[in-house]
C-alpha cells in the first residue's frame, strides 16, 4: 500500500511539476486596503468600450499550423467540453491561423459550448445544486438558455423571465414583481444573503462589473454622507460617532469609503429576506435586538437614514435613478463595465485565473475586445460573440502561443 | 505497479506545459517571428507588455462534468450508463461542485483524488463498451489516443508504452494498463 502511494505521489509530482497546487477561486477583493478619506478614489482605468480609437475589424491572426493548434488545443476543452476533432486537426493543418477563428465560432453551436457557459457562471455566482428546497440550479438553467437560444449576454441580469426545471420559461423564484434575469432567483439572493446587503452587492459588481469596493467614482458616484445611516458617514476614527462601530471593524475607520457606494447597490435588495423572497413589508430599519446589519424576520438593514428610504427599494446604480433591481440591472448592463467584464470572466474561466490573476489581465486588452464585440453588433452581444472576439484577439493567442516557447 | 510507472510516463508528458500540456513536438513557435505581436510590433510601435500571464503554477482538473463528456465520448457510452456509477458516486471528492450544500468545485488534482480516479477507471477500462471500440492494447492505442488527446500517437508515446509493459505478457493486465494509464493521464483529466 506504502508503495503503491509513493508511486502515485511520485506520478503526482511528475504530471503537476509543482506538486500538490491549491486553486483559490475567490480571494478577498484586493481593492479596499489604502482608500482616501476623500472618496475621489479613482483606483482603476476607467473601462470605455465606445473608444473612438478601437478598430471595428477582426484581427487577423497569422499562425502556423502547430501554433493554430496548439493554441485551440489549450482552449478547446474549456470552451466546448472536448479536445480536438480530427477534421478541426486537419483544418489546422491545411489553414493555421486562418482556420482559428472559423473553429471557435463553430463551437459556439455546440451542446458543450452551452455546458461551459452554465458551468463558469455557476462558478461566478456561486449557485449549483440545491438547500432548503431552494433551486440552485435557476441560474445556469438562465444562462444555458440565453446562451443555446443566442440571446444577447446582458439578458443575464436583464432577463424578463426565469427557466425552470423542465427547461421551460417561468417566472423567476423571488416573487418580485419584477424580473432581472439571475437576479432575481432565490439562488443568488439567498446565496449571498449577508448584513446590510453587503454580500449581494459585493456579488452584483465582481460578477457583472469586475469590480470591488471601493471603485472608481466616475463610476459610482458616492451618496451623500447625510443620506446614510451615522455609523457609515465616518471617513476617519473622529468622525464615528456610533459606538458598534468604533471597534475600526471591516475596512478600519474609513466606513464612508466603502459604503458611500455600497449604499447605493445594497438598496436594491432591501426587500427580498435571507430565504431569496421579496418581502413587501419590508421597512430596512435595524433590528434593536438584532445583529448589526440585520432588519426583522430575516430582512436586512438599509444603509439609508431616512425612513421612506430605508423601505425603498430604488436607488441609484453608477449615478442613475434606478427604480428597483431591474432598473438598476438595466443600467448596469448598459455601462462601460459590462461587457469588458465578461471578457474578462472568460478568460479567467478558461484559463484557470484566480480573481487576483484576472485582476492583472490588462484593462485595454477587455475594452479593446468589448468594442470590437459590441460594434459588430446591432444588439447587444452574445456570450457566443464575446468569446469569438476574445479568442480570435492577437493578444491573447500571443500569451498562451509565448507561454509554450518559455515553457520549452 | 506497471500502471503507475505508465501513468508516471504519460503524466510526465504534460509536464512542464501546464495547462497546455497537449503537444508533444519540440517546434519553436514562430508566432512571433509573424505576428506583430507583444514579443514582435512594427519597428515604428512600443512593445506592449503581455495582455495577462498564464497561471503556470497550477496545474488543474479539468472541471467534472467535462471530465463525465470525456469520458463518454472516449467509450461512446451515455454519461449515466452503470461504468460509471463509482465516477458518479465520487463526484464531488473528484471536484464536482453543489454550492447549495456548500461544495465548491475543487480541481487541484492530488494524490488522494488520483486514487479515487483511478479505483473509478477500472469498471470504465473492464466495460464491454471499451472493448468494442479498443479491442485490444497497444494495438488500438492510436484510435485510443485520438479520442481521449485528440491527437494521433506520436513515436515518444509508444516508446513509453513498450517499455512499461515490456514483460507484461497476459492480455489482460497489459489492456488495463494501458487504459488506466491513458484515462488517468494530466492529459487526459487536466488542462
Amino acid at each position: 500500500m506504502n508503495h503503491t502511494i509513493a508511486l502515485i505521489a511520485l506520478s503526482l509530482g511528475l504530471s503537476a511539476c509543482k506538486g500538490e497546487v491549491s486553486l483559490n477561486t475567490d480571494p478577498a477583493p484586493a481593492a479596499t486596503q489604502t482608500t482616501p478619506t476623500t472618496p475621489a478614489a479613482t483606483p482603476t482605468t476607467p473601462i470605455n468600450t465606445a473608444d473612438p480609437g478601437v478598430p471595428n475589424a477582426a484581427p487577423k491572426l497569422v499562425l502556423n499550423a502547430d501554433d493554430a493548434t496548439y493554441y485551440l488545443r489549450s482552449i478547446s476543452q474549456m470552451l466546448v467540453s472536448r479536445p480536438l476533432t480530427a477534421s478541426e486537426n486537419d483544418q489546422l493543418q491545411r489553414e493555421g491561423g486562418d482556420a482559428v477563428r472559423p473553429i471557435i465560432e463553430a463551437w459556439t453551436s455546440e451542446p458543450g459550448f452551452v455546458d461551459a457557459a452554465k458551468y463558469m457562471m455557476q462558478q461566478k455566482l456561486k449557485a449549483s445544486g440545491d438547500r432548503d428546497g431552494i433551486d440552485f440550479e435557476a441560474p445556469g438553467r438562465l444562462v444555458a438558455h440565453l446562451v443555446a437560444n443566442n440571446r444577447p449576454w446582458s439578458e443575464v441580469i436583464t432577463s424578463d423571465y426565469c427557466i425552470d426545471a423542465t427547461g421551460a420559461q417561468a417566472d423567476c423564484d423571488s416573487g418580485a414583481p419584477y424580473r432581472a434575469g439571475v437576479l432575481t432567483t432565490r439562488a443568488f439572493l439567498a446565496g449571498n444573503a449577508s448584513r446590510f446587503n453587503l454580500g449581494r452587492a459585493s456579488r452584483l459588481m465582481k460578477v457583472f462589473a469586475c469590480r470591488a469596493y471601493p471603485m472608481e467614482d466616475t463610476l459610482q458616484p458616492y451618496l451623500p454622507k447625510e443620506t446614510l445611516i451615522p455609523m457609515f458617514r465616518a471617513s476617519n476614527a473622529e468622525e464615528q460617532t456610533v459606538e458598534e462601530a468604533k471597534g475600526a471593524f471591516g475596512n478600519g475607520d474609513e466606513c464612508y469609503s466603502c459604503h458611500g457606494q455600497f449604499g447605493a447597490h445594497a438598496q436594491f435588495f432591501v426587500k427580498f429576506d435571507q430565504t431569496g423572497m421579496w418581502r413587501s413589508d419590508a421597512t430596512g430599519v435595524q433590528d434593536p435586538n438584532g445583529e448589526l446589519g440585520r432588519s426583522v424576520d430575516g430582512l436586512m438593514t438599509s444603509h439609508m437614514e431616512d425612513m421612506s428610504a430605508k423601505a425603498f427599494e430604488g436607488s441609484k446604480m453608477f449615478g442613475k435613478d434606478a427604480a428597483n433591481l431591474r432598473e438598476a440591472a438595466q443600467t448596469l448592463a448598459e455601462s462601460r463595465a459590462f461587457v469588458p467584464c465578461a471578457v474578462r470572466n472568460v478568460i479567467e474561466y478558461t484559463f484557470g485565473m484566480t480573481d487576483s490573476e484576472g485582476e492583472e489581465i490588462d484593462r485595454e486588452l477587455l475594452s479593446t475586445v468589448a468594442a470590437r464585440a459590441t460594434m459588430s453588433q446591432t444588439v447587444d452581444p452574445t456570450l457566443a460573440t464575446i468569446i469569438v472576439e476574445t479568442f480570435t484577439d492577437p493578444r491573447v493567442v500571443d500569451v498562451v502561443i509565448s507561454a509554450r516557447g518559455g515553457l520549452q | 505497479m506497471r500502471f503507475w510507472i505508465l501513468c508516471l510516463a504519460l503524466g510526465a508528458v504534460g509536464c512542464g506545459d501546464g495547462q497546455l500540456a497537449m503537444l508533444q513536438d519540440d517546434a519553436t513557435s514562430n508566432f512571433s517571428e509573424s505576428l506583430p505581436s507583444a514579443q514582435n510590433p512594427p519597428a515604428d510601435e512600443e512593445p506592449l507588455p503581455p495582455a495577462f500571464t498564464l497561471p503556470r503554477e497550477y496545474a488543474q482538473l479539468l472541471p467534472f462534468h467535462v471530465r463525465m463528456k470525456k469520458l463518454a465520448s472516449v467509450t461512446g457510452a451515455d454519461t449515466q450508463d452503470p461504468m460509471f456509477d463509482l465516477v458518479i458516486r465520487n463526484r464531488y471528492g473528484l471536484g464536482d461542485h453543489n454550492f447549495g450544500q456548500g461544495v465548491g468545485a475543487d480541481l487541484t488534482w492530488s494524490a488522494a483524488k488520483m486514487s479515487v480516479w483511478v479505483r473509478a477507471m477500472q469498471p470504465v477500462c473492464a466495460s464491454e463498451a471499451m472493448r468494442n471500440r479498443y479491442p485490444s492494447l497497444p494495438e488500438h492505442l492510436n484510435e485510443l489516443a485520438v479520442a481521449a488527446y485528440g491527437r494521433e500517437v506520436n513515436q515518444e508515446d509508444l516508446e513509453l508504452v513498450d517499455d512499461a509493459i515490456a514483460d507484461v505478457t497476459d492480455p489482460e493486465q497489459r489492456y488495463e494498463a494501458i487504459c488506466l494509464a491513458m484515462l488517468s493521464s494530466m492529459e487526459f483529466v487536466g488542462r
